[in-house]
């Protein structure tokens, strides 16, 4: 019952504010300014028909999800050795911080100069991701107990052991966490990115890109609700098959 | 195998902790007593090589392995009770025979499947101790092994600690002169 109360409420929330959409865009009354729902979703169902629509997002998804994984995995091993090596860290933690300032805008842009239009979203996805899952791990091997790890020198448990029994549980869910955060900020700056730095038309960002020059503002509204849900939908299934291990310790 | 600490002096910042404290082990229990801050859990740190002495000398053949009960748990709380007492051992499949009968002697047949999370206090404190007992190694500290354990199972686990410390090197510190007592043994109070 409380879960019914909770949908209506929610579909009441959303109702009001479709409705509060359609009648600003009637009021203003200019289809190159602002549409309302009923013909953003219009197009995006006809979008939706053509081919073009899933080749475009199989263009940015494949790429960003790829940028993605690669940043989870250097962002991981560079946190592990940055806590092993104090050169390694000295060196390796101001360039990740510097990453971390530069704005999308700027990588994009240098980017487009250096590298191919289908490298474009990986390269992006990849610099976007990288500082959060870096300093996530980083933090998580840091905060490791000290009192386990002495026990564990103590009875002189081996390092395979420690790092199953130990780090592992401890690190993982502040892995999963920045993975989680880091997945949503890989999709809407690498979309961005191929937006500013007119990537492939085969894109999402390229997509949006010939839509805005074209002044076909109602293609915007549709892409912009497919990027929406589908970064609703990559949330779920990440918390589907990760969100356990948040909850390990 | 003797073992000796000699003449240790330890502070940390202006507070002097242990004045030329010496001591000779001897296989069996050796109890340390004293009030709280008097540097008895110092003097087992300094034994087991986790903190150095200011100056004195400790003697104690090199590679000698240690089994410690720490004054807290130091579980892996998201992990089993018998993976908690198996965890210390070189190869845990091997020992986990030798984990269910020391849980079970400890009273806690029905709990090794449970995260060390999900035990209470008393229940924490004796999988520690079957960690400990379960390392068969020659030195085993115990600092305060039995704090939190209710009345009822008290005399079973000293018991315990009793019949799996005979021939070894067994120091156990305690505030409690009755524990000292029960498990008897050299008495030590600083």
């Amino acid at each position: 019952m409380q879960i019914f109360t909770l949908f209506i409420r929610k579909l009441a929330v959303v109702t009001f504010w479709f409705f509060v959409w359609e009648a600003t865009a009637r009021i203003v009354a200019n289809p190159i300014v602002i549409v309302g729902p009923v013909e953003a979703f219009g197009r995006l169902f006809e979008l939706a028909a053509t081919r073009d629509f899933w080749s475009n997002i199989n263009y940015s998804l494949v790429r960003i999800l790829f940028g993605f994984v690669l940043s989870l995995g250097a962002g991981v091993t560079l946190a592990i050795l940055c806590s092993i090596s104090k050169i390694f860290n000295t060196l390796i933690t101001p360039f990740i911080n510097v990453i971390k300032s530069i704005p999308v805008v700027s990588f994009a842009l240098l980017a487009v100069m250096l590298l191919s239009p289908a490298i474009l979203s990986i390269f992006i996805a990849f610099i976007t991701v990288l500082p959060i899952i870096f300093f996530n791990t980083y933090n998580g091997i840091q905060n490791t107990d000290k009192n386990l790890l002495q026990m564990a020198k103590v009875f002189r448990v081996n390092l395979f052991k420690r790092i199953r029994h130990i780090y592992v549980p401890t690190v993982a869910p502040f892995v999963v966490s920045a993975a989680e955060s880091g997945l949503g900020f890989a999709w809407k700056a690498a979309i961005a990115g191929e937006v500013i730095s007119l990537a492939s038309r085969a894109s999402i960002g390229g997509a949006m890109q010939t839509a805005r020059s074209f002044l076909m503002t109602a293609d915007l509204y549709a892409w912009t609700i497919t990027i929406v849900a589908l970064s609703f939908l990559m949330e779920k299934a990440f918390f589907l098959l990760f969100g356990r291990i948040k909850k390990w310790q | 195998m003797a073992i000796e600490l000699i003449g240790l002096n330890k502070a940390f910042g202006d507070k002097r902790v242990l004045s030329d404290f010496s001591l000779r082990l001897e296989r069996g229990i050796t109890c340390i007593m004293g009030p709280s801050g008097k540097g008895k859990t110092t003097i087992v740190n300094i034994l087991a090589g986790l903190i150095r002495p200011d100056s004195g000398e400790v003697n104690i053949p090199p590679d000698t392995k240690f089994s410690f009960v720490f004054q807290e748990d130091r579980l892996l709380e998201w992990e089993s009770a018998l993976t908690n007492v198996t965890f210390v051992t070189a190869h845990p499949k091997q020992n986990v025979a030798k984990a269910l009968e020391l849980l079970a002697e400890a009273d806690l047949s029905d709990s090794v499947n449970k995260r060390a999370r999900e035990l209470s206090g008393g229940m924490k404190r004796r999988v520690t101790i079957c960690r400990a007992l379960i390392a068969d190694y020659d030195i085993i500290i115990l600092d305060e092994p039995f704090k939190g354990l209710d009345a009822k199972i008290k005399p079973r686990i000293m018991d315990m600690v009793r019949n799996h410390t005979q021939g070894k090197f067994a120091l156990i510190i305690t505030h409690d002169p009755a524990e000292a007592e029960y498990l008897g043994g050299r008495l030590i109070d600083i």
